[in-house]
């Protein structure tokens, strides 16, 4: 490696990350209805989604040790290019329409979260975060979704688990 | 005490000493690097002057457990000093990002990284990344990084005994 190299091989990788382009469409700026934060690694993120034949909890779970410290990239990357989406492992609980005695559950799915134009992509849904509503993945609309404050989150995520 | 000097010439020489000695010194490149931007954030969201420390705390308290250490610190300190914080945060993140890409006062910078690094922890940003960066902010105060790379080796020869070029 010649010292010239040595000297543009930092300066060529930032040039790199400069140059990828930001997504041509302006963000969605919030308020959000549902507001998930895409760099809280730690966080446990529960969406209620009710809809007039469908009540659905959908659990993101915090991210392992690995991806959290991915997350460094992500901070500096940021500087260069916005984060556009992020992904989180996922557990879908169909419940009974006035309790969470839960009808069924399915485990080891993924959401992505987009988050440029503030959409979660479910296996079977789309929630929008700026009203909240809760649509098939052919567009019709099921229903509403509300994220579950910090505190009660992760005591439904535990009852919810904990439910035969 | 003089300290090797990173050259190519010691690549080539000593392999596997001038590999540990350049991935150290990238580490605390692309660290400073981080840092640097960190602190143009700050300033261009003038934290320093602004409520701005004040909206990013109170958001930040609405996404943790309400009843655990970092909330209390929250809620106890940054919050009633936000300005002193915003302040303090703006001075601490420059000094950092100066001294590990000038390799001045290195040892200091990563000893200052450290302490930031704590503070985002406290501040209820904590994660295992945290750790990471901690982990590397301490290689820079254990090795001599500032003299294998940067100023401190220069200013040691001018100000011999410092304390503050060692």
């Amino acid at each position: 490696m010649s010292p010239r190299t040595y000297r543009i091989g930092p300066l060529a990788l930032l040039a790199m990350l400069a140059a990828c382009a930001k997504p041509t469409t302006p963000q969605v700026q919030g308020p959000l209805a549902v507001d998930i934060p895409e760099l809280c690694t730690v966080c446990v993120e529960v969406l209620r989604c009710d809809g007039s034949e469908r009540h659905t909890f959908y659990v993101m779970d915090e991210k392992g040790a690995w991806a959290q410290v991915v997350t460094i990239w992500d901070y500096f990357a940021q500087f260069f290019r916005p984060k556009t989406e992020d992904f989180r492992s996922l557990t879908m609980y169909e419940v009974a329409a006035d309790t969470v005695a839960v009808k069924s559950r399915t485990a080891g799915l993924e959401a992505r979260l987009d988050v440029w134009n503030r959409r979660i992509e479910l296996p079977d849904s789309v929630v929008e975060q700026k009203s909240g509503q809760w649509a098939a993945r052919d567009g019709s609309v099921i229903g509403q979704c509300a994220v579950l404050p910090r505190g009660p989150d992760r005591e439904m995520a535990k009852l919810l688990e904990e439910s035969p | 005490m003089t300290h090797e000097r990173f050259s190519l010439q010691l690549l080539k020489t000593s392999p596997g000493k001038g590999l540990g000695m350049g991935f150290v010194l990238f580490l605390r490149y692309f660290y400073a690097l981080f840092y640097t931007f960190a602190a143009i954030n700050k300033i261009q969201q003038n934290y320093m002057f602004s409520d701005y420390p004040l909206q990013v705390f109170t958001k930040q308290l609405a996404q943790i457990d309400q009843n655990g250490i970092m909330a209390a610190y929250i809620k106890g300190f940054l919050i009633p000093n936000y300005h002193f914080v915003g302040i303090v945060v703006t001075l601490v993140w420059s000094a950092v990002a100066i001294g590990l890409m000038l390799g001045l006062c290195t040892r200091w910078a990563g000893a200052l990284a450290i302490f930031a690094t704590i503070n985002i922890g406290l501040g209820g940003f904590y994660d295992a990344s945290l750790i990471v960066l901690g982990l590397i902010a301490l290689l820079f105060v254990v090795l001599p990084t500032g003299h294998w790379s940067g100023m401190d080796r220069k200013m040691l020869a001018k100000y011999p005994g410092s304390i503050w070029f060692r």
